[in-house]
């Protein structure tokens, strides 16, 4: 039997399909176990923005994991003879107003950060897309109360949402938490009703209902699997500007409170001393932004490469 | 003997309540172990039909029916439920375009041990075991590494094997085939014919096949139905609907397939648009494009009323116009 690389341009002359043999059996196989090793084999092929995003979430995940560990200071020490230092030797980005370490404060507020953000999105996508498949599935009104819920939502920015159901619930984690939740699945249930209303109507969803699979089962290994590159680009994205949301509200004293602090709160602690110790605004902020940055440029290559892949 | 299925008085229709139907009052019976072929142009209504049966029409579509029985089971009033365990067990399906019918982002295996798992309820490895030998059963080279592939690294004609044997997977007793090689080559299109009988003939289940192609189905089918414009309108054997097709529809129909140029050099088109059919509402729908209705002065007639499918010529055959009618009675 042949080996023929790509199954697009079989060669008739080779493969034994052109001889109308019933007995024969048809089809080689391109490679052994193709596609999985090819994926792999093609990380070179990989766009720039995929490569460079992973590479930053890669390099944020391990230093806050590290962070216990590897942080040069407490971050809640104080030593108020070397307040405000600027960059130096021992203090690798200075001290702020209460003379801790920023180095260490700023890991230690990350994993404040990243982990509130991950938190909320995971739980504001996983809702936000079963909601949205289920409206699609049964429309009418059910799908009409959850658009027309959202709707309203979408017609306030997500802060405006988050700081009015901060106020009423109290801070906490748990309430800001929720209150970003609530603020957030609205995308995804749009994303995922319009992603599950067009692959609803491709033939391999009809195919399957002609094999008497169930409801669920379509939904959950046909529907979904089909929406999830997407879904996942559309999550990066909003990771970026959920970790901007929380800095934000942590900003505004609605977030994570004294003694934790996280980047968000970093920035307005040090924002009356901005003339004479720049880097106490400038490094949580920049934190928030590359790390934003990172996670949406990996989103952004994720959503190009199946595509790329599935014209090959 | 009874029949493996049973269609009568089909009814389907679609849009506005008093919109024509898309079916009127199909009836068709297959045997056990038969393949009967459904033959029509596009719009005719063959798909439809097809769907019916498998209660899978699409939203809007108000079906009704005097009887669908498989074997002993009352299809027309089944549960959802009930369906779902006649889909695929009884009665599974062939579609025109086999690449698009497979999920592209599940592998070939996976996606046949599905029917495997749900309906018959295997275990994880008797599955895969299973998925191999039916893959090997269709004529699939090296089933184990062909269950990695995705559908996107087939071609057409492994895709439609492919499906074949998921159809074939809960081993039902009657196989839709609906248009299942229109998207394929012709000599990919006689080897997926040669296998669909070879099963039929292994596994002794019955077939309904659905196509335009008189001349795919020539080949295949035991008894050809044609439809036109959502009723049936001549049935019969292979041979005979070949050989001695009644009505005009049908020779019309047998003339395009022969491919034999006119004095010109043309091929033979049948006159005026299958869609201007739905528009009529009494009498014959065909006869607006029928030159057998002017030739035998039976205008009248045809506008007035379109007969019932009647017997005509041999035993089994049967046709649905004034003019095969009036042989009858005169001989």
């Amino acid at each position: 039997m042949s080996r023929v690389e790509n199954p697009a341009v079989d060669n008739p002359a080779v493969d034994n399909r052109a001889s109308g043999a019933l007995d024969g059996t048809v089809g080689a196989v391109p490679s052994p176990g193709a596609s999985r090793i090819r994926g792999l084999r093609r990380l070179r092929a990989w766009p720039w923005s995929l490569r460079l995003g992973l590479f930053g979430v890669l390099a944020v995940v391990l230093v806050l994991l590290a962070t216990p560990w590897s942080a040069p200071f407490d971050p809640a020490l104080q030593d108020l003879s070397n307040r405000l230092a600027p960059p130096g030797v021992v203090h690798w980005l200075g001290t702020d107003q209460l003379g801790r370490d920023v180095l260490s404060r700023l890991m230690w507020g990350g994993r404040f950060s990243v982990t509130i953000a991950a938190i909320t999105l995971t739980i504001s996508a996983v809702f936000g897309t079963l909601l949205g498949i289920v409206c699609a599935r049964t429309k009418g009104a059910l799908d009409e109360f959850v658009m027309r819920v959202s709707d309203v939502l979408l017609a306030f920015p997500e802060m405006i949402v988050a700081m009015f159901l901060v106020s009423i619930l109290g801070a906490g984690y748990g309430t800001l938490i929720l209150a970003l939740a609530v603020a957030g699945w609205t995308p995804f249930a749009r994303l995922a009703r319009a992603l599950a209303l067009e692959i609803d109507s491709r033939d391999f969803i009809e195919a399957a209902g002609s094999l008497g699979f169930p409801r669920t089962f379509i939904i959950l290994r046909h529907l979904l699997p089909n929406a999830f590159s997407p879904l996942l680009a559309h999550a990066s994205v909003r990771f970026g500007h959920t970790l901007i949301t929380v800095g934000a509200l942590s900003f505004l004293g609605l977030g994570v409170a004294p003694p934790d602090s996280d980047w968000g709160s970093m920035l307005a602690d040090g924002l009356p001393y901005m003339s004479r110790a720049a880097g106490l605004v400038i490094y949580p902020g920049l934190a928030i932004f590359l790390t934003a940055l990172a996670v949406t440029l990996a989103g952004r290559g994720i959503n190009v490469r199946p595509r790329r892949q599935g014209r090959s | 003997m009874t029949d493996t299925l049973t269609i009568s008085g089909l009814t389907v229709e679609l849009g506005p309540f008093g919109s024509p139907p898309i079916l009127d009052r199909v009836s068709l019976t297959v045997g056990p172990g038969e393949i009967v072929a459904l033959v029509g142009e596009s719009g005719s209504g063959k798909s439809m039909t097809a769907m019916s049966l498998m209660r899978l029409l699409p939203p809007g579509a108000r079906m009704r029916a005097d009887a669908i029985r498989l074997g002993d089971i009352d299809v027309l009033h089944a549960s959802e439920h009930e369906m779902n365990h006649i889909r695929g067990a009884r009665i599974s399906m062939l579609f025109q375009q086999p690449k698009r019918m497979l999920d592209p982002t599940a592998t070939v295996g996976a996606q046949v041990a599905e029917p495997l798992r749900l309906c018959l309820g295997l275990s994880r490895s008797q599955a895969h075991a299973r998925v191999i030998e039916l893959l090997a059963d269709v004529g699939i080279a090296e089933p184990e590494r062909r269950a990695h592939s995705y559908a996107h690294q087939l071609s057409g004609g492994i895709a439609q094997r492919v499906m074949i044997a998921m159809a074939l997977a809960g081993q039902p007793d009657v196989l839709i085939a609906d248009e299942p090689t229109t998207a394929l080559d012709v000599t990919v299109e006689a080897q997926i014919l040669q296998l669909i009988a070879a099963k039929r003939a292994k596994l002794g289940m019955s077939a309904l096949f659905v196509s335009h192609d008189l001349g795919v189905v020539s080949s295949i089918a035991d008894r050809i139905a044609v439809m036109y414009a959502g009723r049936i309108v001549e049935e019969g054997t292979t041979r005979e609907i070949l050989h001695s097709p009644q009505h005009p529809y049908t020779k019309a129909l047998v003339k395009c397939a022969m491919l034999e140029p006119e004095e010109d050099g043309s091929l033979y088109t049948i006159p005026g648009d299958a869609n201007a059919a739905r528009a009529v509402s009494h009498g014959c729908r065909f006869r607006s494009r029928c030159l057998v209705c002017t030739d035998e002065h039976l205008e009248q007639k045809c506008e007035n009323e379109e007969p019932e499918l009647a017997g005509c010529g041999r035993a089994g055959h049967s046709s649905r116009c004034w003019s095969t009618i009036e042989t009858r009675t005169a001989g």
